[in-house]
């Protein structure tokens, strides 16, 4: 997480401090969201957070709320995640191995921890609700209340996607040892 | 380690930012997309949307450097790695280039009124001069950046585009040619600008200097009608030509339009001129499946979409497409809808004024003005009661519009709340209500009754709308673009009926009553003369060259081109030109200072 504290989403006075308290603090959180979600260029995560703020910005600008824009933006980026697939599935592209953050490759990054590698592989090889519950579970620490808030669903479904996705990623462990 | 720990670790990794300046980048493309949208929809002008769009196009380019991104935005850009850019220099260039522009295109529409016989030779002189100095400052501006390493394309010299601009204005050119050989000239500053906009290392600042390229390709002539009805001439012949030029443009459109095979001709006409980014939309609006009987009815369609008011487009569009025999549907509900709301909005103006006396009495302080009549005043529940009446009437005669007429009602509803507030003195438990709180409280009453006549009022005959004095009640720029589209329905309803000037006399001397409170034209006109331009100035323009001909060509009707625009339309034209120039200059000023 980023270095703004909650402290100054408290002192934010007019909404645009608001959501940018709230962007400093979680744009790396939610870049790791967009490129587990999306497992494509960094690039296209840097524009799904830039889109998932800017219609954030547009949103409390247009209501005057000053209030913590944290769980809005989040389930902005899951829902732009979830267009995005949808746009590329129509298009055919194949999609690619995740880059690492700011361009790098992934594997420069996760070469000393092959096995951290082959996890992230096997979460973005999930059927796509469970790896958004891994996702908000383990990458922005969410509760399963928070979680199912942001996907819209119960949270006994988020309980129980988030049982076979860490079932399947057990046995993927398994493999790796 | 758990499985959750792992996990966790995992996927920190994908969280982690190794460049700590991205966040700012990124927080800066995001303000320059949402002011992008933010503009987009207060405006509704596609060309800044489209400048700001850019804005974030580029400026994405500075976040996120990988060779796709790369070779998607260098397709015709100058291949410009980021070196790092003096920002005064920059800044520099910036301004130049926003006075090249603003030279060119008053260089330009002094061309056009020399063309439209209302020119002054030396006047061209001097803008010449004008430019070439302008051109003189671009040129050191560009030179002290190209030292300084950034790579700005040079294919096509400005003063070699500039010459060929000038040759184009000695006759036998098609205007919109001119137009758009003028526009060429800015192309290169323009790349310029952008290539510098790519060589920063700092968004902020490319984001400005694409702001400001799209504010100079505005300036520059590109859309040419767009800078007639924007952009202030340097004096009266340039802002009377502009019209002309405009009206020309609108004549020439209107003669190739004979049906949808036709349409292509117009496109043709307008390519190249830029007008067409601006017309074409305001034309196909008109064009829907009606036919355009007058080209200053588009004219005044095209100043009314500029305006941003599509509801008084709309009603050019439904008024040139309405048979005279055929009233329009509901026409009775609207104009006794806009009767009663003129009606209430009259008392809460009179309440206003009595509330107010009443809380400066509570307050120990004399009423100003004396007496202000009563509060509540009684005849307001009345009106109120009627107009409710006329609403839904209005509402069960009409699919539209309700949602103007929800908001009014919801604030109408308000109105014994507010007295409450007046009668009591205390707007909470401990609270006080201060005089500019009710003012306010009032005041949005009175705006949204204002709406409510603007959608009514689309339902009506033009002249109905001016006798209701519509235009004196609405906000400034919203009444402008009303002038127009009214004098366009008189001249319409004057030609399909054949009733000459005395329709639009009438309706004239109805706008000057609204607008001046009196109908003593040459007082009006007195009160024109306190500031430029003097009436007598404009009068004597529009009697003479092209305007004149343009009247009698239409039949001795017009024998008055006073008759063809109105001296007040001219004058509330160049206001509205003035306003937006100081929005853009506002607008740069605030840009380029910001940091």
């Amino acid at each position: 997480m980023g270095s703004t504290s909650a402290t100054d989403l408290l002192a934010a006075t007019d909404p645009a401090a608001a959501v940018e308290a709230c962007f400093r603090r979680d744009r790396a959180a939610l870049l790791g969201l967009a490129r587990v979600l999306g497992g494509t260029r960094p690039d296209d995560a840097e524009e799904v957070v830039q889109e998932a703020t800017v219609r954030t910005l547009v949103a409390w600008e247009r209501s005057g709320r000053t209030d913590d824009p944290g769980p809005y933006l989040r389930t902005a980026v899951v829902n732009l995640r979830r267009d995005g697939w949808r746009r590329r599935a129509r298009r055919g592209t194949t999609e690619r191995l995740a880059d690492g953050p700011d361009g790098t490759d992934l594997a420069d990054d996760l070469e000393a921890d092959e096995r951290r590698r082959r996890l992230v592989d096997a979460v973005r090889a999930l059927p796509e609700r469970q790896r958004e519950v891994v996702a908000l579970r383990y990458l922005l620490e969410c509760s399963t209340g928070e979680a199912a808030s942001t996907l819209g669903i119960a949270e006994g479904t988020v309980k129980a996607h988030l049982h076979r996705a860490l079932d399947s990623l057990g046995i993927a462990l398994e493999d790796l040892r | 380690m758990t499985i959750d720990d792992e996990l966790h670790a995992a996927l920190s990794t994908l969280a982690a930012v190794h460049d700590p300046d991205a966040t700012d980048r990124a927080w800066a493309l995001v303000c320059a997309e949402a002011d992008a949208r933010r503009h987009a929809r207060r405006r509704g002008r596609l060309l800044l949307a489209a400048a700001c769009l850019a804005v974030a196009a580029v400026v994405a380019g500075t976040l996120v450097v990988t060779a796709d991104d790369e070779a998607r935005l260098s397709t015709d850009e100058v291949d410009q790695p980021a070196v790092g850019v003096d920002p005064a220099a920059a800044r520099a260039l910036a301004q130049a280039t926003v006075s090249l522009s603003g030279s060119l295109a008053d260089e330009w529409l002094t061309t056009t009124a020399i063309g439209a016989g209302v020119g002054d030779a030396g006047q061209l002189e001097d803008r010449r001069a004008a430019t070439d100095a302008a051109l003189a400052d671009w040129e050191a501006a560009s030179t002290a950046l190209a030292t300084a390493g950034v790579a700005l394309d040079d294919d096509v010299p400005v003063d070699e585009a500039l010459a060929v601009a000038r040759s184009s204005t000695d006759g036998g050119t098609a205007p919109a040619e001119v137009g758009a050989s003028y526009a060429a000239v800015v192309d290169r500053p323009a790349r310029a600008l952008v290539a510098t906009a790519r060589a920063s290392d700092d968004p902020r600042l490319a984001a400005e200097l694409l702001v400001v390229d799209g504010l100079a390709g505005r300036l520059s002539g590109r859309a040419a009608v767009a800078a007639a009805l924007l952009v202030p001439g340097p004096d009266q012949p340039a802002r009377a030509a502009a019209a002309v030029a405009a009206s020309d443009l609108a004549q020439e459109v209107f003669d190739a339009y004979a049906g949808p095979a036709q349409k292509q001709r117009w496109r043709d006409a307008l390519a190249g001129s830029g007008a067409d980014m601006v017309l074409m939309p305001a034309l196909d609006d008109v064009a829907l499946g009606l036919a355009p009987t007058d080209p200053s009815t588009i004219v005044a369609a095209t100043a009314a979409g500029l305006a941003g008011e599509r509801q008084v487009a709309d009603a050019v569009a439904a008024e040139v497409g309405r048979s005279p025999e055929a009233p329009p549907e509901g026409e009775a509900a609207a104009a006794e809808l806009v009767r009663h709301t003129l009606d209430v909005q009259r008392l809460v103006d009179e309440e206003r004024a009595a509330a107010l006396a009443d809380l400066g009495a509570q307050a120990g302080a004399a009423p100003p003005g004396g007496a202000t009549g009563p509060f509540p005043n009684p005849e307001l529940s009345a009106a109120v009661d009627a107009w409710r009446q006329a609403a839904d009437a209005f509402v069960a005669s009409s699919d539209d519009d309700r949602d103007a007429l929800a908001r009014a009602g919801a604030r109408i509803e308000g109105l014994a709340t507010l007295r409450q507030v007046v009668t009591d003195g205390r707007l909470g438990p401990t609270t006080e209500p201060s005089v500019a709180d009710v003012a306010r409280m009032y005041d949005a009453i009175d705006q949204d009754l204002s709406q409510v006549v603007l959608a009514a009022a689309t339902h009506l005959d033009g002249a109905a709308v001016v006798d209701a004095g519509l235009v004196a009640l609405l906000p400034h720029e919203r009444a402008v673009a009303a002038e127009l589209a009214l004098l366009a329905i008189d001249e319409a309803g004057a030609v399909r009926q054949g009733t000459g000037a005395a329709h639009a006399r009438a309706g004239r001397a109805a706008l000057l009553v609204a607008r001046f409170g009196t109908p003593d034209q040459r007082a009006a006109r007195e009160r024109f003369d306190a500031g430029p331009p003097s009436t007598d100035e404009v009068v004597a323009i529009l009697t003479t060259g092209e305007a004149r001909r343009q009247a009698e060509a239409r039949g001795g009707a017009r024998g008055d081109a006073g008759d063809l625009v109105d001296p007040a339309t001219l004058w509330q034209w160049s206001s509205q030109r003035r306003a937006a120039l100081a929005e853009l200059s506002t607008a740069l000023a605030s840009t380029l200072d910001a940091r």
